[in-house]
């Protein structure tokens, strides 16, 4: 050809732009999906709480409820936007499991969650085998801070699924196993409150998701 | 218009050594092997993958569609053992450059279908190694330093897998934009106020005193929080400052062009600085988070920021290709 180019060459070129431009709005930070109850946990009461603040500081006057409503329309519209551009591609996404878009810590949690696993001999008290980095309680530290293990029970502490069912049986079990002398095992999680360095310090520990497996 | 179609047509139809994404490749499968062997190593091949009724937490037979991997294979232990060792034997073929196109590619598959039973379980940097999975089906990153290299010289074998001295370039400069892409919306994304300054930068603080992203307890942060402070404003720069590199990797691949920027981008080799600040970051994330494989299978991507000329000479000189070729030494 006179460009010098094979016809392969452009063959090729033509598929990295199809390419770059679906995998271009995969990496756009368009929400995959957007509902009103995103904007009630309390991490985002949080963060638009501060938002208001700064708003006002700018001389925007707003409440949170008007920001959660406004963020929630053109969120939704985005979300759409991504839906119908990325729709096409969906199957291919799917089987080869590549994609883009997330975020690295886009909102840190300032309500974390702590994965408490505790045993009791029937007719006894509590006793914690496993707390998150809790030296006390170690029990099997390695096989529940693993990532991929983590990203299950992590994953489940705003809405529990069934992946939270399974989890609870299976750590229940392995619990009541190890511990020959218990009677029941409890699994759950401890939601804390992290404040800024010179804030008012929030010591509520509130036992959350508390599942309870007998022998 | 045909002028800049034949440009980027051109633009991705150049050559070069496969050295530099050989060590990509070999880099991220040992990652890959490591992960993968601590999945065995805690006994949780079944705990992730199996079904519930052998211990797994998925829910993965009431999923609509069920994965390809329980649709063709019976759902039982076995399957779930077998998908471990197909990725397991996928991931030793790609460290070893044997059959390497095709190991990418059973990796790449094993792997989202792995993915699909247990999707809690597959976090944001598995998602990434499967995109640079994808391009190594396409890298020859395998017709050097590779098993493939040393046993298959010619007939159909060799043509398929064997030596070569110049490969496809597009494979590299795609990882490359897949990393600053990837790091420059992991930054635009960060709207969160604890990420600015008018959040106090308290980004770090909050995340770091998260008992379940936590390597150890920070509790005692309090006292040194401008540090935190400062490595929060250093992440979100580094994260931003992905932008900038892009244009200076342009530069660099324009450099007897003309203009004061390319002139000034070229002579502090901008992208350098920035990776030094990456490798800082990530060996920060290493030692304060717990977040397994994510800060070295980054890192294993940074050879690529590299062209091949730029390897320290004895990795440049030394070939296995080509006639009459010799071993490297």
């Amino acid at each position: 050809m006179a460009d010098g180019l094979r016809p392969r060459d452009h063959v090729r070129a033509a598929l990295i732009a199809v390419t770059l431009i679906v995998y271009g709005v995969a990496a756009s930070p368009l929400p995959k999906s957007v509902k009103r109850s995103h904007f009630e946990q309390p991490i985002a009461v949080e963060e638009l709480d501060r938002w208001v603040g700064i708003l006002g500081g700018a001389g925007v006057t707003v409440t949170r409820a008007e920001l959660a409503d406004r963020a929630y329309v053109v969120g939704r519209a985005l979300a759409d936007v991504r839906s119908a551009l990325l729709g096409p591609f969906k199957g291919w996404f799917r089987v080869s499991g590549t994609g883009q878009g997330w975020g690295l810590f886009t909102y840190p949690d300032s309500y974390p969650h702590q994965l408490v696993i505790e045993v009791r001999p029937s007719e006894g008290e509590w006793r914690p085998v496993y707390a998150a980095l809790d030296p006390d309680a170690p029990w099997r530290r390695d096989q529940l801070a693993y990532r991929r293990v983590r990203g299950v029970y992590d994953g489940n502490t705003r809405k529990p699924g069934a992946s939270y069912d399974n989890f609870v049986q299976r750590i229940g079990r392995l619990a009541l196993t190890d511990f020959p002398d218990a009677a029941e095992a409890r699994v759950g999680f401890v939601s804390t409150h992290s404040t800024m360095p010179g804030r008012r310090r929030d010591p509520e520990r509130l036992p959350k998701l508390q599942r309870t497996v007998a022998r | 218009m045909r002028a800049r179609w034949a440009w980027w047509a051109g633009l991705w139809a150049r050559a070069e050594s496969p050295r530099v994404l050989a060590l990509v490749r070999i880099f991220t499968a040992i990652v890959l092997l490591y992960d993968f062997w601590t999945v065995w190593d805690l006994g949780l091949v079944l705990t992730l993958w199996g079904m519930p009724a052998a211990g797994g937490l998925g829910d993965v037979m009431s999923r609509v569609p069920v994965p390809e991997l329980y649709q063709w294979f019976p759902p039982t232990e076995a399957t779930a053992y077998g998908a471990w060792a197909v990725m397991v034997a996928a991931l030793v073929c790609l460290a070893t450059g044997l059959f390497t196109p095709v190991a990418a590619a059973v990796a790449l598959v094993v792997s989202a279908q792995l993915a699909q039973v247990l999707p809690l379980g597959d976090r944001g940097i598995d998602l990434m190694v499967r995109n640079v999975l994808c391009l190594l089906v396409f890298s020859g990153s395998g017709r050097v330093w590779s098993l493939d290299a040393l046993l298959f010289r010619g007939g159909v074998l060799g043509r398929l897998f064997g030596p070569r001295d110049l490969v496809p370039a597009w494979p590299r400069h795609l990882l490359v934009l897949q990393v600053l892409v990837m790091y420059f919306m992991a930054g635009i994304q960060k709207t969160s106020v604890t990420w600015w300054p008018f959040g106090s930068y308290g980004a770090l603080y909050l995340i770091l005193q998260d008992p379940s992203i936590a390597a150890w307890r920070f509790a005692w942060l309090e006292k040194v929080f401008p540090l935190t402070q400062l490595a929060s404003a250093a992440t979100m720069v580094f994260e931003l400052g992905a932008g900038p590199i892009l244009l200076a990797w342009w530069f660099r691949d324009t450099r007897l062009r003309g203009g004061r920027a390319r002139a000034l981008f070229n002579r502090i080799d901008l992208h350098k600085w920035w990776m030094f600040v990456g490798v800082g970051l990530h060996v920060g994330i290493a030692a304060t988070m717990s977040l397994g494989i994510f800060p070295y299978a980054m890192l294993s991507l940074y050879p690529a920021f590299f062209h091949p000329d730029e390897l320290p000479r004895r990795m440049r000189a030394a070939t296995l290709t080509g006639q009459g070729t010799r071993a490297a030494t």
